[in-house]
């Protein structure tokens, strides 16, 4: 059995609208194995990406717990939590988030960077990810001079950089027609089997979650199955 | 890499940076130029005004009180005999100077013809006196009483006497007998010393010529004394205080006979001082605004590059770089620009007009500039961007991720 490296117990998160209290997850729990593809399917507004942040590091609980290679995620203070999105879990975003200002080679080196990775060990990791997603000819660009595969490829890259153990993917395919789509998940799935990452992606596209090969399903908040794609 | 990332959001944000630029500089110009007219008319009283009119003055004390202290009873009797005895080292010039009420007259050959005239102040001095520097100084025609001979007159009064070089006028007084009296002198140097008040009420002679025009035979007015080191004036003025009493004399420092003019630079530093404030309120309101729109624009830029691991501080720090570089380049820019133009205003002088010279200014001014002030004007500026940044990256920090991230 793969080791766990995410723990999800019990989780809730409610989001308070003036005087009306939202809840957006109602205990929800499942685990994350080294090497997995997993995808959280569901309608828009059923927790996803609230889920993910959590998982992310990007926001908290309400009650319950997100434990990450052993370590309660509400215990962090914010250093910390910062320190384990920097080296621990790569994110990806439906909109690419990418530094407008920076070019691809800036953009993905950024991270490495903040570790203060020396500039020749940097420039090898960058060419090779580079290369990996298939932007050599590139890497002068800025995220403007780029289409929407392309840019989703260099947060891709970004995300890799500095060798997370799991990548969480919100809707990565969401801004993208179906052929870049395709592209994709295609490398998600190629870094996901050769460099063993494990990766969880949410998507509302069926199309897209034949990708996984374990999919989790949300609905109001609540898991309502956890299972290989195409089994009910 | 935070360096390299301001200055490319400094770039991209090319309108917003150039608000917080222009403001920085805008504030840094007027600071500099502001400060150089203070800073000249300071040095216009401690470097001009004081040591012309001497470090430390000794008058008949009775003159003080009197309703006429210019009345010819309150000269010093044997005043260089006097002056030969002041002995002390930290003496740099001593010298008897005799001033006196007189009219100076237009001479018209034909008495039917009414001549011009006007009362002024005449000064009795040695001819190569260390006093009346802005007289020597501003000599534009002739020479500072050749051999002792003659009056020295400024171009304006001579203009209203309808007088030129090298003619004559006539200089009338009433003697200690108030019995009237007069000569008639060649014009033997005309000036502009620069202050309109001394220009319109001031003539020069040598004391020679004055104790003639005044029957005042080794008597003078007052004696001025300059120091090696301006700052033993009181110290000094109380030694000739004791070396000197019972004789009827009175001994002044400086500090005590400018004091009004002194109070009105101490209330111009402080006025300067609240320039400064106006100018953190107002470039800096400019400034913070400017700078939250800039980062609230990029909020989820923010959230970005938070998400992927940039701690809080890291955040801040990059704000504040940015803030940094557009305050000392806007401060550099804005003394670019000041320094020139306080350098050619310390030439060419500044008219204040004649109201300044009431209050104990010349009403030309000579801004200063001086290094301090442009290291303090580069600081300052730099520190009103650094502090409106600090605020927009106090605000920034307080998001959390998720909160960053979800900004519209």
């Amino acid at each position: 059995m793969p080791e766990t490296i995410l723990a999800v117990r019990d989780v809730t998160k409610d989001y308070q609208l003036g005087k009306t209290v939202i809840p957006a997850l109602k205990g929800v729990s499942f685990d994350i194995h080294e090497g997995e593809f997993l995808s959280i399917v569901g309608p828009s507004g059923c927790g996803k990406s609230t889920l993910l942040n959590l998982i992310g590091c990007i926001d908290k609980a309400t009650s319950g717990s997100v434990t990450f290679q052993g370590t309660d995620l509400a215990t962090l203070n914010d250093d910390q939590e910062a320190e384990i999105r920097l080296n621990q879990i790569g994110f990806i975003f439906q909109s690419f988030n990418l530094v407008s200002v920076l070019n691809v080679i800036e953009n993905i080196e950024f991270p490495l960077l903040m570790n203060k990775v020396p500039r020749a060990e940097r420039r090898a990791i960058v060419d090779h990810l580079v290369e990996v997603v298939g932007l050599g000819e590139f890497i002068r660009h800025r995220p403007d001079e780029l289409s929407g595969g392309q840019r989703q490829r260099v947060a891709i890259a970004r995300a890799l950089v500095n060798r997370p153990r799991l990548v969480i993917a919100d809707e990565p395919t969401a801004n993208l027609d179906s052929e870049t789509s395709a592209t994709v998940m295609e490398a998600m799935k190629r870094l996901n089997e050769e460099d063993k990452v494990s990766f969880i992606f949410s998507t509302h596209n069926e199309l897209i979650e034949r990708y996984a090969r374990r999919v989790i399903r949300l609905k109001d908040g609540r898991i309502v199955g956890d299972t290989a794609p195409g089994e009910h | 890499m935070f360096a390299k990332l301001a200055l490319l959001n400094i770039l991209k944000h090319a309108k917003r940076s150039a608000v917080v630029f222009g403001a920085v500089a805008v504030a840094v110009v007027v600071l500099t130029i502001a400060g150089g007219v203070i800073r000249g008319l300071s040095d216009t009283v401690l470097a001009s005004i004081i040591p012309t009119a001497g470090h430390v003055v000794i008058t008949e004390a009775a003159a003080q009180d009197a309703a006429n202290p210019l009345d010819l009873k309150y000269l010093i009797p044997g005043a260089e005999e006097l002056l030969a005895t002041l002995h002390d080292e930290r003496i740099a010039v001593a010298e008897t100077i005799l001033t006196f009420p007189a009219l100076l007259v237009e001479p018209v050959p034909d008495s039917k013809k009414e001549a011009r005239n006007v009362g002024l102040m005449g000064q009795g001095v040695r001819p190569d006196t260390r006093f009346l520097s802005s007289v020597r100084a501003g000599i534009t025609a002739g020479s500072f009483l050749p051999g002792g001979q003659g009056v020295a007159l400024s171009n304006r009064v001579a203009k209203l006497l309808g007088v030129s070089l090298g003619g004559t006028v006539m200089v009338l007084t009433t003697d200690r007998g108030n019995n009237p009296w007069y000569q008639e002198l060649p014009i033997t140097g005309l000036f502009n010393s620069g202050s309109e008040q001394l220009d319109l009420n001031t003539f020069v002679v040598s004391q020679e010529t004055a104790r003639e025009l005044v029957d005042a035979a080794d008597m003078s007015r007052e004696i001025r004394i300059l120091l090696r080191d301006p700052e033993t004036a009181p110290a000094l003025a109380a030694d000739l205080s004791r070396q000197l009493e019972g004789q009827g004399l009175r001994v002044l420092d400086w500090q005590r006979n400018f004091a009004a003019v002194l109070t009105i630079v101490k209330f111009l530093d402080i006025l300067f001082v609240f320039i400064r404030v106006f100018f953190v309120i107002v470039a800096g309101s400019v400034i913070t605004n400017s700078i939250l729109m800039t980062v609230f624009e990029r909020t989820r830029e923010y959230g970005t590059l938070r998400a992927i691991g940039l701690k809080k501080r890291q955040l801040r720090a990059m704000i504040l770089t940015e803030g940094a570089l557009l305050g000392g380049l806007g401060s550099l820019a804005g003394l670019a620009v000041g320094i020139p133009l306080v350098l050619v205003m310390s030439v060419v002088g500044l008219d204040l007009g004649s109201a300044t010279e009431y209050v104990g200014f010349s009403s030309r001014i000579y801004p200063l500039f001086s290094a301090i002030d442009g290291v303090t004007n580069l600081v300052f500026g730099t520190l009103i961007a650094l502090a409106a940044s600090w605020y927009a990256s106090r605000v920034s920090s307080r998001l959390s991720v998720n909160q960053l991230l979800s900004h519209t």
